[in-house]
C-alpha cells in the first residue's frame, strides 16, 4: 500500500488541520490546508482564513493537502496561484510540503500537479519544498538561492521533468529526494537521464541524495559507485525500489567513498546473506529494512499508481 | 439472588453456537450479575428442536451464529427454500456438506441470510407461547441484518445517509447506472457482515482503482473469496468488473464512499453501542485503508477522545445515533457504525448490526457492553426489580 | 564545459518555445537566441522547418528527427538535441550538447568532432561509422549495431556508464583506458576475444554469443560482475563452460528465459539427442529426411522442432516450431511463412 496516512509531524513540530480560526495555535507549529471530496469549504477560503491569524508573517511550516477538485483530477495551477499571491503575508514561510494526500484521498499517480517554480519564486527564503504527485509537474526555469531541500514524491517521474529540475539552479541545495516510479505510471526515463546530477556539476552543496521508489535501482546503483556526486554524499538513499543481489553487489564499490555515513535500501529483494555481506564490507550504517518477496518474477516498487 | 443494586435478574437463555466466546462471556457475565439461571442452547438444537422452550419470564438473548461451521451449513440449508421460492438456484444439501468453511470465507451471503430469516422466524414462533422478553427480537435481528432494510427505515426517517446508487448486478451496469466522469462508489454485500465483500471504487475517465477486504483464492479453477486484514488494490478494470459481478451476484449495496474525518493522520468511523435506544459505548476505528473494522485491526479511538473530537457537535450526534436506533423500536442493543465527516461537522449512519457488542474489555461507566445491557435490562422491566 | 553558465544567462532573456517558434518562423531570429523549453522539429510534430536556424542558438531540448535535411548552425547548444534519423553526415565543431545526443539511425554519419563531451551519446546503427573521434568525453555509449565501427581513438574517457557494443561486428579490441564502467554491452561481437586488462564493471557484462569464450581472459576486475548471456543473469559455467550443462538441469530449470539461455549454450540439436526426444513424424523432402521433434518441458510448453537439410548445401537445421504443430509439412508450411524470428530462429547447424 501507498501513502495511506498523512502526517502528524513535520519539521519536528505538530501538524494541524486548520479548518477555522479556532484551530489556530500561533505560528510555531505546522498548519495543513486541505479540501475534501466534497467539502463545503474551498481550499482557498481556509488558506484566506489563515492568512488572517495573528503573527502569521512568522509561520515558517504548511502543508497544503486536497485542493478543490483534486480528486476529480484538477491541477493544483490555482492553488499554486493563491498560495504565491499570498506569500507577501507569508514571508516566514521555510517549509512547504505541496500534495500531501493519501491513498483513500487520491492515489499518487492521480494527482494531477502544475509548474510550481511561482512558488519557488514568491517565496525566496524557502527552504524545503516536497512535492507529492508527478503528472503534470513542472519547474519552469528558477534559480533559488535559499532552497536546501527538495522532494519529489511520485509514482512515476518523466525524463522531461528530470531535466526541468536539472535545469533549476539552486546552489544551495543539501538534500534532494526524487521518487522515480516506474513506466506504467510516467517515468520514461533511463540511469543516463541522471549523468548531469551523478557527474557532480549541480548544486554543488548536495549532500543527501535520494533516488528512491524506482525500478531501475540496480542500474543506478551500478553506476552511482563510479560517479563523482558520491564523494560528496553523506547520505545515498536507494529505498522503496526493487534493489536485488545485483544491485547489491554493485553497492560494495561504495567502499571506495569513507565520507559515506548511510545507505537506506529498505524495501529491497536481496538475500539477508547479500545484505550481511555488504554490511560488512561497508564501513557506513547501512538500513536494509522491509524485505520483498518476489511475486513470480515480478518485483513491484512502492509507490507506483 | 440478588446484585449490589438490590436488583434481580430473571432466568436468561442464550441461543449461540456451542464454543462461542460470546456465550461464554454473556453467560459469565449474567452469572456474575446475579442472574438466578443462565442457560445456553445452541442454534443446532433449537432447529432440531432437541431444547425445551424457555420458562415463561426468561429473558432470551440471541447470539451471533458465526464461527462456527455446523451452524453455517444449517443456516445455509434453512435457506434453500427461500432461493428456490425466489426462482434461483440455491446451494444445495450435499454441496453445502462439502464446504470446508474456512475463517473469513465468504459463503454464499444471501442464502445465509434467508436461512437466517426462517430460523428467526421459526424461533419467534415457536417461543412466542411463554411470556418471555426477547433482549432483541427475532424479528429485529433479521431486519438489522439486511442493509437495504436498514438504510431504508433511516432514509424514510429523514436521517443522513450515504447518497444510494440503484441495485445493479453487474460493473457495466453500474458504470451505465453512474455516467460521470469522476466517481467515487462505496460497495458492500447487502448481506455482508465483518468487512465481507466490501470494495471501495474510484474512477476518473480512463482510470480505475479499487480498494476491496476481498481476497481470491483459485482452488480446481473455482474462486474463492475471503477477507483480507490487508486490503487490495485492484487497478485493471477486468479484475475490478469481474470482482464486482461475482458480489452483485449476492446482491449488492451501492452508495457514495464519503471521505471521512481523520484522528492521527488516520481516517476513522465510530461503532457506537445503543442500549435501550441510548448511546452508550463508543469506540473510533481509524485505518489506514477505507475499512475501519475492528476485526481487520483498526485500531481503536478512545470515548473521551471522540467526544473531544466531536466538540460542539457531540450533541447532535448524539441525538442522530438515537434516532437511528429508534427505527429499530424491538432491538435491545444495536451497533451502530456512523461515519464523521471532515471537520467533524456531518456525520452519516452506515449500518446497523445486531451482534455489534462484542467488544470485550471496552469499558462505559465502568461497564462492558455486556454488563450495560443487563443493567439496563433491569431499568426496562421494573418487575426484575424486587 | 560550463554546464550552467548559458542558463545563468538566459533566464533573464530566453524566451519560451511557443515565442520562438514564431520568431524562427519569420526567420527574423537573432543570432545567439536562448529559448526555455523544447523546440520540437522532429518529423512526427509535421511542423515546418524555419528557413535557418540562428547561430548561438541555445536551447534546452532541440528535436529534428526523422527529418531529411537537417543544417545546424553553428555554436548551437542544447541539453538534449535528437537528430536520429536523419541525413547528415557530420557535426560542427562547435556544438555542444550538455546531456544526450541521439543520432540513432543516422546511417551517413561518419565522423564526430574531436573534444566532443556529452553525457549520453546515442550511436545506434550509425553503419557508415568506422571511427571515434578523439577525445571523447562520454557516459553512455551506445553503438548498437555499428557493424562498421572498428576503430577506438587513441584518447579519451568512456566512464561511468554503459557502454553498448551489441552486434559491432568488426570490433576486435577494447581500448585500454577504459577503466570503471557500469554496463558492458558485448553481445554479438564475435570478433572480441579480450577485455582490457584494467577494466572493472560494476554492474553486469553481456558476453552473449560474443568472441570472449575464454574465461581466463576476463579481467580481475570483473570477478564480482554479473554475467549476461543475451539479456538473461547466467553464472560463470553456463556462459563459459556450456559442455558442464546437463540435459536434466536444463530440463529442471524453472524460469522459462533462463532455460532458453541454456538450451542456447547446450545447442539444441545435441539438446534434442541427448534428450531423448519424442520423434512425432518424419517424411522426405528434396533436401532429405525430415524430423519432427518433441521434448517436454515441465511448466513451459513443449520443445518442439523439426531437422531438416537444405537442398542446397545439404547442411543439417533444427528448427523450433510451435508445439502444437502435428507433422513435418504442418513445420514447414509454418517456418514459410513465420512471422517472429526472434522466436523461432534457425538455430543449430550441424
Amino acid at each position: 500500500m501507498t501513502y495511506s496516512e498523512h502526517i502528524d509531524q513535520f519539521h519536528g513540530v505538530k501538524v494541524v488541520n486548520f479548518n477555522t480560526a479556532d484551530d489556530w495555535q500561533g505560528p510555531e507549529i505546522a498548519y495543513r490546508l486541505s479540501e475534501e471530496y466534497d467539502d463545503d469549504v474551498t481550499i482557498g477560503d481556509r488558506l484566506t482564513a489563515l492568512l488572517q491569524q495573528p503573527q502569521i508573517n512568522r509561520l515558517t511550516k504548511l502543508i497544503i493537502g486536497g485542493w478543490t477538485g483534486s480528486c476529480e483530477g484538477e491541477n493544483s495551477k490555482e492553488v499554486v496561484a493563491a498560495l504565491a499571491a499570498a506569500a507577501p503575508k507569508l514571508q516566514g514561510l521555510k517549509h512547504l510540503f505541496f500534495g500531501e494526500m493519501v491513498l483513500e484521498e487520491c492515489e499518487i499517480s492521480w494527482i494531477n500537479q502544475s509548474d510550481v517554480s511561482p512558488l519557488l519564486r514568491a517565496f525566496p527564503n524557502l527552504q524545503s519544498l516536497r512535492i507529492r504527485g508527478g503528472a503534470e509537474l513542472s519547474f519552469s526555469k528558477v534559480r533559488h538561492d535559499n532552497l536546501r531541500e527538495l522532494a519529489i514524491e511520485t509514482g512515476g517521474l518523466s525524463r522531461e521533468l528530470i531535466r526541468e529540475i536539472f535545469l533549476c539552479e539552486f546552489p544551495a541545495l543539501e538534500h534532494l529526494e526524487l521518487l522515480l516510479g516506474e513506466s506504467n505510471y510516467g517515468f520514461d526515463g533511463g540511469v543516463e537521464d541522471l549523468q548531469p546530477l551523478l557527474s557532480g556539476r549541480l548544486f554543488p552543496k548536495l549532500k543527501w541524495l535520494g533516488l528512491m521508489n524506482s525500478e531501475i535501482v540496480n542500474e543506478i546503483a551500478a553506476v552511482i559507485v563510479n560517479s563523482p556526486i558520491t564523494s560528496r554524499l553523506e547520505t545515498l538513499d536507494l529505498s522503496l525500489g526493487n534493489l536485488d543481489g545485483e544491485g547489491v553487489q554493485s553497492l560494495t564499490g561504495l567502499t571506495a567513498y569513507p565520507q559515506l555515513k548511510t545507505l537506506n535500501i529498505s524495501h529491497h529483494y536481496a538475500s539477508e546473506q547479500q545484505i550481511a555481506a555488504l554490511q560488512q564490507i561497508l564501513k557506513c550504517e547501512v538500513i536494509a529494512d522491509d524485505l520483498q518477496e518476489p511475486e513470480d518474477d515480478w518485483r513491484p516498487i512502492v509507490h507506483a499508481e | 439472588m440478588r446484585n449490589e443494586d438490590g436488583h434481580r435478574l430473571p432466568e436468561i437463555l442464550i441461543v449461540g453456537p456451542e464454543n462461542s466466546p460470546r456465550v461464554a462471556t454473556f453467560a459469565d457475565t449474567a452469572h456474575r450479575c446475579g442472574a438466578p439461571r443462565v442457560q445456553a442452547v445452541s442454534y443446532l438444537d433449537v432447529i432440531h428442536g432437541n431444547c425445551e422452550s424457555p420458562r415463561p419470564g426468561t429473558l432470551i438473548r440471541l447470539e451471533s451464529p458465526g464461527g462456527c461451521p455446523a451452524t453455517i451449513r444449517a443456516f445455509l440449508k434453512a435457506g434453500i427454500a427461500a432461493v428456490e421460492t425466489e426462482r434461483r438456484v440455491p446451494i444445495s444439501s450435499s454441496e453445502i456438506d462439502n464446504l470446508t468453511c474456512h475463517r473469513g470465507e465468504m459463503l454464499h451471503p444471501r442464502q445465509w441470510f434467508l436461512g437466517l430469516r426462517e430460523i428467526m422466524r421459526d424461533i419467534d414462533a415457536r417461543w412466542s407461547q411463554p411470556d418471555v422478553h426477547w433482549m432483541t427480537t427475532p424479528e429485529s435481528v433479521i431486519s438489522a441484518f439486511d442493509k437495504a432494510e436498514c438504510l431504508a427505515r433511516w432514509s424514510s426517517a429523514g436521517l443522513p445517509i450515504p447518497r444510494q446508487y440503484p441495485a445493479v448486478s453487474t460493473y457495466a451496469e453500474l458504470r451505465r447506472q453512474i455516467p460521470e466522469r469522476h466517481a467515487r462508489i462505496f460497495i458492500k454485500l447487502r448481506y455482508g457482515y465483518s468487512a465481507m465483500g466490501a470494495v471501495a471504487l474510484e474512477w476518473r475517465d480512463d482510470r480505475v482503482r479499487a480498494i476491496t477486504t476481498v481476497e481470491t483464492a483459485w482452488a480446481n479453477g473455482r474462486p474463492r473469496l475471503f477477507v483480507t486484514k490487508r486490503p487490495q488494490q485492484l487497478r485493471r478494470e477486468f479484475e475490478i468488473a469481474w470482482l464486482i459481478d461475482t458480489l452483485a451476484m449476492e446482491q449488492i449495496i451501492v452508495e457514495d464512499w464519503l471521505p471521512k474525518a481523520h484522528w492521527e493522520g488516520r481516517p476513522y468511523d465510530l461503532r457506537v453501542i445503543m442500549i435501550q435506544g441510548r448511546v452508550q459505548h463508543i469506540v473510533g476505528r481509524s485505518s489506514a485503508s477505507p475499512f475501519t473494522n475492528l476485526n481487520l485491526d483498526a485500531r481503536r479511538i478512545p470515548r473521551e477522545v471522540v467526544v473531544q473530537q466531536l466538540g460542539d457537535s457531540y450533541a447532535s450526534f448524539n441525538t442522530l445515533c438515537e434516532q437511528a436506533a429508534a427505527v429499530f423500536p424491538d432491538a435491545g442493543m444495536l451497533g451502530l457504525d456512523v461515519l464523521v465527516g471532515p471537520h467533524h461537522k456531518k456525520f452519516a449512519i452506515l449500518e446497523a448490526n445486531a451482534f455489534g457488542d462484542y467488544l470485550p474489555g471496552l469499558l462505559h461507566e465502568g461497564r462492558t457492553t455486556y454488563e450495560a445491557e443487563l443493567h439496563s435490562e433491569y431499568l426496562a422491566h421494573p418487575e426484575f426489580c424486587r | 564545459m560550463d554546464f550552467s553558465s548559458p542558463y545563468n544567462a538566459g533566464i533573464m532573456t530566453s524566451i519560451s518555445a511557443e515565442q520562438a517558434y514564431k520568431v524562427l518562423k519569420s526567420g527574423t531570429a537573432p543570432a545567439d537566441l536562448t529559448v526555455s523549453g523544447v523546440l520540437d522539429y522532429s518529423q512526427k510534430s509535421e511542423r515546418r522547418l524555419p528557413p535557418t536556424f540562428p547561430d548561438g542558438l541555445s536551447v534546452d531540448v532541440l528535436d529534428l528527427s526523422g527529418q531529411e535535411s537537417v543544417t545546424l548552425p553553428s555554436r548551437l547548444t542544447c541539453y538534449e538535441l535528437n537528430l536520429s534519423r536523419t541525413s547528415i553526415t557530420t557535426l560542427p565543431s562547435d556544438l555542444q550538447v550538455t546531456s544526450r545526443l541521439d543520432l540513432t539511425g543516422c546511417e551517413l554519419l561518419e565522423n564526430l568532432p574531436s573534444d566532443f563531451t556529452v553525457g549520453t551519446l546515442l550511436l545506434r546503427s550509425c553503419t557508415s561509422l568506422t571511427k571515434l573521434p578523439e577525445n571523447l568525453d562520454v557516459w553512455f555509449l551506445d553503438l548498437t549495431g555499428c557493424w562498421a565501427f572498428e576503430t577506438w581513438p587513441e584518447s579519451a574517457q568512456i566512464r561511468s556508464g554503459r557502454l553498448q557494443l551489441r552486434g559491432c561486428t568488426a570490433l576486435r579490441t577494447l581500448p585500454p583506458y577504459l577503466h570503471r564502467l557500469a554496463h558492458l554491452n558485448i553481445r554479438d561481437c564475435p570478433n572480441l576475444t579480450s577485455l582490457p586488462a584494467n577494466l572493472s564493471v560494476s554492474g553486469w557484462v553481456d558476453l552473449g554469443h560474443s568472441g570472449l569464450t575464454d574465461e581466463t581472459l576476463l579481467p580481475q576486475g570483473l570477478q564480482g560482475t554479473q554475467l549476461r548471456w543475451a539479456g538473461i543473469n547466467v553464472d560463470r559455467r553456463i556462459a563459459f563452460h556450456p559442455e558442464q550443462i546437463h540435459v536434466a538441469e536444463v530440463l529442471g530449470e524453472r524460469n522459462a528465459e533462463r532455460r532458453r539461455v541454456m538450451l542456447d549454450r547446450y545447442g539444441y540439436g545435441r539438446f534434442l539427442q541427448d534428450s531423448h526426444a519424442e520423434i512425432l513424424d518424419r517424411d522426405v523432402d528434396p533436401g532429405g529426411q525430415r524430423q519432427l521433434m518433441r521434448v517436454k518441458l515441465e511448466g513451459d510448453e513443449d520443445l518442439v522442432a523439426m531437422s531438416c537439410f537444405c537442398p542446397s548445401t545439404g547442411r543439417q537445421y533444427m528448427i523450433r516450431v510451435p508445439p502444437v504443430t502435428p507433422t513435418c509439412r504442418a513445420a514447414a508450411a509454418w517456418i514459410a511463412g513465420f512471422d517472429d524470428p526472434d522466436d523461432y530462429q534457425p538455430i543449430l547447424e550441424t
